[in-house]
């Protein structure tokens, strides 16, 4: 291959990559394309764990990360309902995981049944795993994951998101967003917008 | 309100759009006194930097009067004459707090669409592209400024609107390039560009402490301004063969002790690598014309550094063997006013910083699209178009 044909080359690759990212994180293009789990993105936040799984536990608080993707209000016994943007409702309740908290699906008689853990169970011969991956069935009962770590020095906390393929379109956007808009949040008391401001073609956006 | 707009490339239009208001309890808005061209814009007008969609106001480098305020605003007050940095910072984050305010971490609501191709998305910035935060610019009216607090700084008695509005941007940048040249007594320091960013790299690198300084371009009313205005001395590089033998001979042998890039990915070349560049470009297979940096990267004497100031996208044959042979530090970035600006209000005031002799022309902002237009075609000595909303 030669120069000129290796750069057009890298160069697609390049624009694709970019192109893409911004049609999946774009409002209107959500849940079209993505993998087929969750998405899932770190960021460090410098605040406390307690503070940072405090504004995970406040459905006000999501509502507002969530922004343009779902709207959060929180009913009578703690049960959570999401009105995704795309049309349709889920319900969840909170549940507290280690170092972190979990928003389940939830039926309308109640949480669903985690279905048979398949950690462990999958290992084949060589040691390797075959089929499904750790805690998948697991991982479809849950909407939301939010688990947190010490980060090293005084930076705070490591915090990592996981959100269901409804909410996410499996693509890492979402999860990023939300952190990112959550740091936001926490460091200044603002989440960035720039909606609605100046701009000609309005009728167009 | 009255705004530019951009509508597609090389498609700029004056338009009537709303007005801004306040969104966040943090936010200012400004009356825009006097609001200017940037070499950057250049790029998405150009077509070159994506992201921009039809009926962005754009503009970034500007300076005006508080006409509203946010309820967490506690510094600043309605009627407060103020110049702002063209990247928004927060004053809380990470990064702010180290003060590299460009890379702020909470400010740039379209995150998201940089992380796939940065890994670590840059703070927002007005009116250059929806990657970079998607803000309104500063071509308007008004202009909305978050964190007006840590954002907005007051203009002394006695530094005009026209000085102080190159603090926004031309001249903290300049003053980033020299400043990453760690320059000592003695140095030497060439400068590849002599627009508004270069004259200021020139001058900041003499403020710094540069014993010579070294310009280089081809447009001899930019030249005539290093000499007069900078006392620099300069090359013009299509009058010889070579920038980097003219370099050499002129320090003994040894090269320059730093070299500031100020031209970015529109920049001219010669010969071959000109050729191949700019049909690459027009492919849009590759994003730059990278011939200043090349030469910026040949021309350092061994162990020098390379500031790289010009806006670059996907860059190829960039010559990593003489970098790591040659011992170079490069250091690169958008610029952080905010680290710089209060300083170089002080410079101005002492008569120490001459900035206004950038604004070669002034218009009011209905006739801005003639004002990109010498700006970008470089008329009638235009080095910067000063629009008065
Ligand atoms: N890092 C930042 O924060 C920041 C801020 C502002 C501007 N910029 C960038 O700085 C660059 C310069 O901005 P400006 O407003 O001065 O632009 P400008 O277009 O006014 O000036 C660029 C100059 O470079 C000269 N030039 C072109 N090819 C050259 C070459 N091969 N060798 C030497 N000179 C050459 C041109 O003749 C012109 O005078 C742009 O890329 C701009 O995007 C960066
Ligand atoms: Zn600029
Ligand atoms: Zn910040």
């Amino acid at each position: 291959m030669d120069v000129t044909q290796k750069a057009r080359e890298k160069a697609r690759e390049a624009v694709a990559s970019a192109v893409g990212a911004a049609a999946r994180v774009l409002p209107g293009h959500l849940g079209q394309q993505g993998g087929g789990g969750p998405a899932r993105q770190t960021l460090t936040i410098a605040r406390p764990a307690a503070e940072v799984l405090a504004a995970w536990g406040d459905a006000a608080v999501v509502s507002r990360l969530l922004g343009e993707v779902a709207s959060v209000r929180q009913g009578p016994g703690g049960r959570w309902t999401f009105t995704l943007a795309s049309g349709g409702e889920l319900a969840a309740e909170p549940a507290e995981v280690d170092g972190g908290m979990e928003l389940r699906r939830a039926d309308a008689d109640g949480p669903r049944e985690p279905q048979e853990d398949v950690r462990d169970s999958e290992d084949d011969t060589e040691g390797g795993r075959t089929g499904e991956q750790p805690g998948q069935r697991e991982d479809e009962e849950v909407l939301l994951r939010v688990t947190t770590r010490p980060a090293p020095g005084d930076l705070g906390t490591e915090v990592t998101c996981e959100v269901a393929r409804e909410l996410s379109a499996g693509v890492g956007g979402v999860p990023f967003t939300l952190l990112y808009r959550l740091r936001a949040l926490l460091l200044t008391g603002e989440v960035p917008t720039i909606e609605p401001q100046p701009a000609a073609r309005e009728e167009d956006r | 309100m009255r705004a530019l707009v951009w509508n597609g490339v090389n498609d700029l239009a004056v338009e009537t759009v709303r007005d801004p208001g306040i969104l966040n309890p943090h936010d200012v808005v400004l009356d825009v006194t006097l609001t200017v061209t940037c070499g950057s814009d250049l790029h998405f007008i150009d077509g070159y930097l994506p992201g921009m969609r039809a009926g962005d106001v754009f503009g970034h480098e500007f300076m005006g009067v508080v006409a509203e305020v946010g309820p967490e605003v506690r510094r600043l007050a309605v009627g407060d004459r103020v110049v702002v940095p063209s990247f928004i910072g927060c004053g809380e984050c990470f990064y702010c707090t180290r003060d590299m305010w460009s890379l702020c971490d909470t400010t740039n609501p379209n995150a998201a669409l940089q992380q796939p191709v940065l890994g670590y998305p840059s703070g927002g910035i007005y009116g250059y592209t929806h990657p970079f935060g998607g803000y309104a610019g500063s071509h308007a009216e008004f202009v909305r400024v978050p964190f007006g607090d840590v954002n907005c700084f007051p203009v002394p008695e006695g530094v005009s609107d026209v000085q102080a509005l190159f603090t926004s941007d031309a001249v903290p940048t300049g003053y980033t390039g020299a400043d990453y040249c760690d320059i000592t007594p003695g140095d030497t320091v060439a400068v590849f560009g002599a627009g508004a960013v270069g004259l200021m790299a020139a001058a900041s690198a003499k403020l710094l402490g540069a014993e010579r300084v070294i310009v280089v371009d081809r447009l001899p009313e930019r030249l005539e301004l290093a000499r007069t205005r900078v006392g620099a001395e300069t090359v013009d590089y299509s009058e010889v063969d070579s920038v980097q033998e003219v370099l050499r001979e002129a320090t003994g042998g040894r090269g320059p002790d730093a070299v500031i890039e100020a031209v970015g990915m529109e920049g001219h070349g010669t010969g071959v690598q000109e050729a191949y560049d700019r049909a690459k470009q027009a492919l849009r297979l590759e994003t730059d014309r990278a011939t200043p940096l090349r030469e910026a990267v040949l021309a350092c004497r061994k162990g020098g550094v390379v500031a790289v100031l010009g806006v670059y996208g996907l860059t190829d044959k960039f010559p990593m063997g003489v970098v790591l042979n040659k011992g170079l530090t490069i250091r690169a970035s958008q610029q952080h006013g905010q680290r710089y600006v209060p300083r170089l209000l002080r410079h101005i005031a002492d008569g120490e910083l001459d900035t206004s002799f950038l604004a070669t022309h002034e218009m009011p902002l209905e006739d801005s699209v003639r004002g990109y237009e010498m700006f970008k075609e470089k008329q009638d000595g235009c080095l910067r178009a000063v629009f008065r909303p």
